[in-house]
């Protein structure tokens, strides 16, 4: 074996060469691939679905009063944004919590986390570039869902007839921004209770299982309490789930599109609090949940997973 | 700064007191060690001697309960980075992506370093013989292209001091017949090796100094000279081994006599073999055969961790 000198070359930023690195491996991944695709397929099949319903000669709702027609019409592209992200925001949350889980928590079962620790300036700086990367990547599949949205919904909406851009005005476009950037804030307290559970526990089941477990427990646990009534009615106000509910409300979706969680009005007649508060609650919750994900790894030995 | 020490040079690793502790466990106590530059130097244990842990204290990974390690002048507990720049590890087995082919690892690896160049990955791949399989997945390879991948990806960023942690480990005698002669060669290019093996008689033709550990606690360092020579004894044979045993039984300086395979092993200086024999001879006590016993690191390791339980 001979050994040969090597010139080196003029380095990137410290911040800027991790978060490449992150998304080198993350792009790589099959499992990044797959979620996207489960999310884009979601997309379609639900629109393949309601178009195949709304074909059909019949009435929806708790008292028949919607047509048909309002279904086939809620299709069309001036709802596909909402729609999609009303998809994002329920569905994709899973997705975004297994991608954020595994990202961290694979680095421990392959061990590579030793590579990473003993190559990169600093834990903190490491774990952040991660948890960034992760948000990028969730951010650009829930575009992919509302582009692949907009598309199904252009075609239903061209083969109705319905080609009429009229709808799209500034005040319309600052909408379906915002509703787009609602729905990614009300992710991140999920995705950053997979990964700090992740980082805690070491593995990625750690974090999935976790999280999960709580997305499944709280919508039970919350009616329960509110049944009980008395203090522990107001408990289920401060759970992630009431307060990303009243967020997603905010997002204008028809009311004859399948809705995952209460619509306005429900909220209003359950006594929830503003959306700004709920807004306040989130990120107190992601506050938490990075600031012990951060705790935890820079303070504990890296061994092998 | 490193320090100098006399004719060895430079200080580069230096361990002060360290001390890891799980609980009740004591992984690893009080533990002193140098390591020079350009030199190789072994650190050998038993299993569960606080090997890897004593490594991954070295890197950065675990932290110290009590006491430091100094590598390149600064304190891998508080500021690993500026050092971890020089030093190139296997620690362990070889970690990697395993959805990566071997080449796109050691391409997250340029890109996380930063500023090495590309073309460097070739090298190294050639170097430890993978350049064949790298474009295949690392979750394809056998544990001996793992390692050897573990061993280009620490020399990528062509580091003043490698930590190699059992790195024959799945190899083949061909291999580690490659990574023995790599040693060397490394240290002639001025770069300094801790290296971790079982392997020890790999360990006694390319290490320059050794530590032994035991329990975690330091029992022996020095040259492996003086380590041999510390382990040689006096090898002889008469007709009347029992009887020749009996007066080297009375001798002050010797300090143990045992029957082997037909020989006496006395552990004696071998200096004195002269005046044994005159002593023997004025007893009546004829040798047919007296010189040195040869020994070996394996030998001298087996003797220091079986014998004290400390």
């Amino acid at each position: 074996m001979a050994i040969h000198a090597e010139a080196r070359r003029p380095a990137l930023p410290e911040e800027a060469r991790l978060f490449a690195f992150e998304f080198f491996k993350l792009r790589k991944w099959m499992t990044t691939w797959i979620l996207a695709l489960i999310l884009v397929g979601l997309i379609v099949l639900l629109y393949s679905i309601l178009w195949s319903i709304s074909g059909q000669d019949r009435t929806f709702g708790e008292q028949h009063q919607f047509t048909s027609q309002d279904l086939r019409r809620a299709l069309f592209l001036q709802s596909a944004v909402a729609f999609s992200l009303s998809i994002v925001g329920s569905f994709g949350i899973i997705l975004a919590v297994v991608l954020a889980a595994g990202a961290m928590g694979s680095e421990y079962s392959w061990g590579t986390i030793r590579l990473v620790a003993t190559s990169a300036r600093g834990r903190i700086q490491m774990i952040t570039a991660k948890l960034l990367i992760v948000f990028g990547l969730v951010a650009l599949g829930a575009l992919a869902a509302v582009v692949v949205g907009c598309t199904y919904s252009g075609i239903i909406t061209y083969l109705n007839g319905g080609s009429n851009l009229n709808f799209v005005t500034w005040g319309f476009l600052k909408d379906q921004v915002e509703a787009y950037f609602r729905t990614l804030f009300v992710i991140l307290p999920y995705m950053s209770l997979a990964f700090a559970l992740a980082a805690i526990g070491r593995s990625t089941m750690a974090g999935i299982g976790g999280t999960l477990g709580l997305i499944l427990m709280e919508p039970l646990v919350g009616a329960l309490m509110r049944e009980a009534g008395g203090w522990w009615h107001d408990i289920p106000k401060a759970f992630p789930n009431s307060n990303l509910q009243i967020i997603l409300a905010q997002n204008k979706l028809p009311d004859v599109l399948p809705r995952l969680g209460p619509d306005s009005e429900e909220l209003a007649r359950r006594g929830a609090v503003s959306w700004e508060v709920a807004a306040l609650i989130l990120t107190v919750y992601v506050v938490i949940f990075l600031a012990a994900a951060l705790f935890a790894f820079r303070r504990r030995d890296i061994t092998s997973g | 700064m490193s320090e100098t020490n006399g004719q060895r040079g430079r200080v580069i690793l230096r361990t002060e007191g360290l001390r890891k502790q799980y609980g009740r466990i004591v992984a690893v106590q009080d533990l002193n060690i140098e390591v020079y530059d350009g030199e190789v130097f072994s650190f050998l244990g038993p299993n569960g001697s606080g090997k890897s842990t004593t490594v991954g204290m070295m890197l950065g990974l675990i932290k110290p309960t009590r006491g430091r390690v100094l590598a390149f002048g600064q304190d891998m507990t508080a500021r690993p980075w500026p050092a971890l720049r020089r030093i190139g590890a296997l620690a362990e087995a070889a970690t990697f992506y395993p959805y990566l082919s071997g080449y796109d690892n050691l391409k997250a690896l340029t890109i996380l370093l930063g500023d090495i160049h590309r073309k460097r990955i070739d090298e190294v791949l050639e170097l430890v013989g993978l350049r064949e399989r790298a474009k295949d997945p690392y979750r394809t390879y056998s544990l001996g292209m793992k390692q050897r991948l573990g061993i280009a990806a620490a020399l990528m960023r062509e580091p003043e001091l490698i930590i190699l942690d059992e790195p024959t480990n799945g190899l083949d005698p061909a291999g580690t017949a490659e990574v023995r002669d790599l040693i060397p060669e490394l240290a002639r290019q001025g770069r300094s090796v801790f290296l971790c093996s079982h392997l020890l008689y790999e360990v006694q033709q390319v290490s320059d100094r050794v530590a032994i550990v035991k329990n975690g606690r330091l029992i022996s360092q020095g040259g492996v000279d003086e380590l041999l020579r510390r382990g040689r004894f006096l090898r002889l044979r008469a007709e009347d081994n029992t009887a020749v045993s009996g007066v080297l039984g009375a001798i002050a300086w010797v300090r143990g006599v045992e029957a082997v395979d037909g020989y006496l092993r006395v552990d004696a200086p071998v200096e004195k073999a002269a005046e044994l024999n005159r002593i023997l001879s004025s007893k009546e006590l004829y040798l047919s055969e007296l010189g040195p016993w040869e020994t070996d690191l394996e030998s001298v390791f087996l003797g220091l961790t079986q014998g004290s339980s400390e």
